[in-house]
């Protein structure tokens, strides 16, 4: 076969001048790194874990992603593992029963962290604060939280626009 | 009609108990004294196929017999009748007679009884703490519904994961485990959006060999909290957050028994709203269930078209309500709109969901698809069912006739219209017009939920029928605190899962002295352990559940966690 006169030796020329150019510590991927940090802005996978709420602010979170307000199609995605997700997302009251799987659940996550807490059963003024098995949420998580989303429960709605609002 | 069961019954406990009188005249009430007279009532009750619809332990050592109480509550299988049998605890008493042989159902009572009181069945499974509620973390010898123990009592350190995940058995008996096969455990999170909840497969391959549950990951004390922060009046809002979907139901249940204990009768139009409300939340949860069930089997076309069915009724919650899950609007004497009712806009939304819901669901029942991933799948069968005492849709999908809409009819229920309506409705499922001859499998259930959809709008439309358009919005009568100390209220409603039932006890003013919860999936998890792993039957190759199966399952239960954990 004979060989085509814009050989790969001819391209390989061509980048190899192009790299000569750039200046030395910026390396040649740059530009994509930066496109990649531009679309994942516009991309976060989330993580639900519900500390004992009373599953009105689970359905809600599932009604976002029906046909009806598709926050798949905001770049919202539900994510199965936490080692998966840029968000966590916090339902309920923290009963004590669930606190030791929603720190595992929390350091499980790659860095940053990012906490979002959603209802009012969660907040201040929740009525189950005075009970004996709930418990405040943990200090490593507090810090990591960006936001509240209060309701109770939130509409979709409500919750999509906070979302879109914090990213 | 109920009269002679009724003296039957008082006729033949004079051998074991003490008869209270009662006003209700659906209710009866004996005082039990040693624990082989309950023991033998109980048997007598199981034969003449009576079932068990909760047990509520009190503590009354403040009171003037100073013990513990124990109030077994058990309901006659098609007549409109009640009976509680009450048990007191000797001082120093911490044990009871076990009841979970005759019914077993009662198993679920026992362990919850034991972690939140700290007595023990005799016979039950053993003395072991932390089954159910309180899954360590807390100090040993706490037992929150004691009157006297401390409002907080946690140690804020949290457990290692491996406390978490283990299951107590396990750690009671690790000879139990076996050596063929594989365990995997599931939870307590789950991939999808759905409550916490731990499983342990015992798997052979593919297929199922057992299935351990624990639960009790989101118990946030809901009882303590009525006594210490609610009044009677006011109860309703934490009544609500017990169990989502089920909000309307738990507050109608709830404001039952208030009413039940302070002798009001709310207006007609406050109980034909209710109904409407109530059959409203059975709408949007069963197209919601299907939607999802589907969803589990890859349909994702019809699933989609669903969930938006199920989202215009949210809607029409919301519109009608101010809540989309129908909430702050029922209290105790009456109902409360936000705005006059829109009659023919619910008449309209409700007609054309269902009749594309109908239209769908038609469809997908004589897919091949569908079929195959459904019929003779996670089979709960009458026996099985009557045996673990199922309750609600589940148990009416077995073949099992249990409807408190029809047993116990509440008002406006109990018109003659309305009854003949409901029987007509369950008797025509015919689910050789399916072709299966398989009660109880996931595609029984299915089918039940359609009916029941399709029931829901007839209903509706009747319940609207009698509504004469009006622009009053409240709908309450005044009620003043009556009725004497200490007694005893029960209220219940027949939400989309099954009956919701509370137990309340009324102290000396408007206090909540005691108030226990019953949500139906508390029975039928039972139910669902055995649609998966026969726990009661012999397993060969042609009753096997394989894994892949476990979510349709689960699915077509959908029963609720935090609805038992409380």
């Amino acid at each position: 076969m004979r060989k085509s006169p814009f050989s790969s030796d001819l391209l390989g020329l061509v980048l190899r001048r192009m790299i000569k150019l750039l200046p030395a510590s910026k390396p040649i991927y740059t530009r994509l790194q930066r496109e990649d940090r531009w679309y994942r802005m516009r991309s976060v996978n989330i993580r639900v874990v519900d500390c004992g709420s009373s599953n009105v602010v689970e359905q809600e979170i599932q009604a976002l992603f029906n046909p009806v307000y598709d926050a798949e199609r905001l770049g919202f995605r539900l994510v199965a593992s936490p080692r998966h997700a840029d968000l966590l997302l916090i339902t309920g009251p923290i009963a004590l029963n669930m606190q030791a799987a929603l720190i595992a659940a929390f350091r499980a996550m790659p860095e940053p962290r990012r906490v979002i807490t959603i209802g009012d059963d969660i907040g201040e003024e929740s009525v189950f604060n005075d009970s004996y098995a709930v418990v405040p949420l943990p200090h490593e998580i507090r810090t990591a939280r960006i936001a509240h989303i209060p309701g109770d429960p939130p509409s979709p709605e409500q919750i999509l626009r906070s979302l879109m609002r914090v990213l | 009609m109920t009269c002679s069961s009724k003296h039957f019954l008082e006729e033949i406990a004079k051998y074991w108990a003490v008869p209270i009188y009662q006003s209700d005249p659906t209710q009866l009430h004996f005082l039990v004294s040693s624990s082989q007279d309950l023991q033998l009532f109980c048997a007598k009750l199981s034969e003449l196929t009576y079932y068990l619809v909760t047990i509520a332990a009190n503590d009354e050592r403040e009171l003037e017999d100073h013990c513990f109480k124990i109030y077994y509550i058990f309901s006659h299988p098609t007549e409109n009748l009640f009976v509680t049998l009450e048990l007191s605890l000797k001082q120093g008493q911490h044990t009871y007679p076990s009841i979970a042989d005759i019914f077993p159902a009662a198993q679920l009572f026992e362990d919850e009884i034991a972690d939140l009181f700290g007595l023990f069945s005799e016979s039950g499974s053993g003395n072991l703490q932390h089954i159910l509620r309180l899954h360590g973390g807390y100090p040993e010898g706490f037992y929150p519904l004691r009157r006297d123990s401390p409002d907080q009592a946690f140690q804020n350190q949290p457990m290692d994961v491996p406390a978490v995940l283990t299951f107590p058995s396990i750690l009671a008996d690790p000879d139990s485990l076996s050596q063929e096969g594989i365990y995997m455990p599931v939870g307590p999170i789950h991939a999808g959006v759905i409550e916490p909840g731990n499983f342990l497969f015992h798997l052979e391959g593919e297929t199922i060999e057992g299935l351990q549950i624990r639960l009790g990951y989101t118990h946030k004390g809901i009882e303590r909290l009525f006594q210490r922060k609610y009044r009677l009046f006011n109860g309703w809002q934490l009544a609500e957050k017990v169990s989502g979907e089920m909000s309307f139901a738990h507050n109608l249940a709830y404001c039952k028994a208030v009413e039940s204990l302070l002798q009001a009768h709310p207006a007609d139009e406050a109980n034909l709203l209710r109904a409407v409300f109530l059959e409203l939340e059975r709408l949007y949860n069963h197209i919601g269930d299907c939607s999802a069930l589907i969803h589990d089997l890859a349909l994702e076309v019809i699933a989609a078209d669903l969930s938006v069915l199920r989202e215009q009724l949210m809607a029409l919650n919301q519109e009608l309500t101010g809540s989309r899950f129908l909430r702050g609007i029922n209290k105790p004497g009456g109902i409360t709109l936000p705005k006059p009712l829109q009659k023919q806009w619910i008449l309209e939304v409700v007609r054309r969901v269902v009749d594309s819901f109908l239209d769908a669901a038609r469809n997908i029942l004589l897919r091949p698809d569908f079929r195959e991933r459904t019929i003779n799948v996670g089979v709960l069968s009458k026996k099985a069912a009557l045996r673990l005492g199922i309750t609600g849709l589940a148990a009416r999908a077995s073949g099992v006739m249990r409807d408190f809409r029809l047993q116990h009819p509440f008002a406006p229920y109990d018109e003659d219209e309305i009854q003949s309506l409901l029987r007509s409705a369950f008797e025509q499922i015919d689910l050789s017009l399916y072709s299966t001859d398989v009660m109880g499998d996931v595609f029984a259930r299915f089918v039940q939920r359609v009916v029941e959809v399709e029931l829901a709008r007839k209903l509706v439309e009747k319940f609207l029928g009698w509504w004469r358009d009006t622009s009053i919005t409240e709908f309450c009568v005044p009620f003043n605190l009556s009725g004497s100390n200490y007694e005893i209220g029960f209220g219940y409603a027949e939400g989309w899962r099954g009956d919701v039932v509370y137990w309340i006890m009324k102290d000396k003013f408007d206090g909540i002295f005691r108030c226990k919860v019953r949500d139906p999936s508390a029975l039928n998890w039972a139910g669902l352990q055995q649609a998966v792993a026969l726990t009661l039957e012999p397993r060969d190759k042609s009753n096997q559940t394989a894994l892949v199966d476990f979510p349709v399952i689960n699915k077509s239960f959908n029963l609720s966690y935090t609805g038992v954990d409380l």
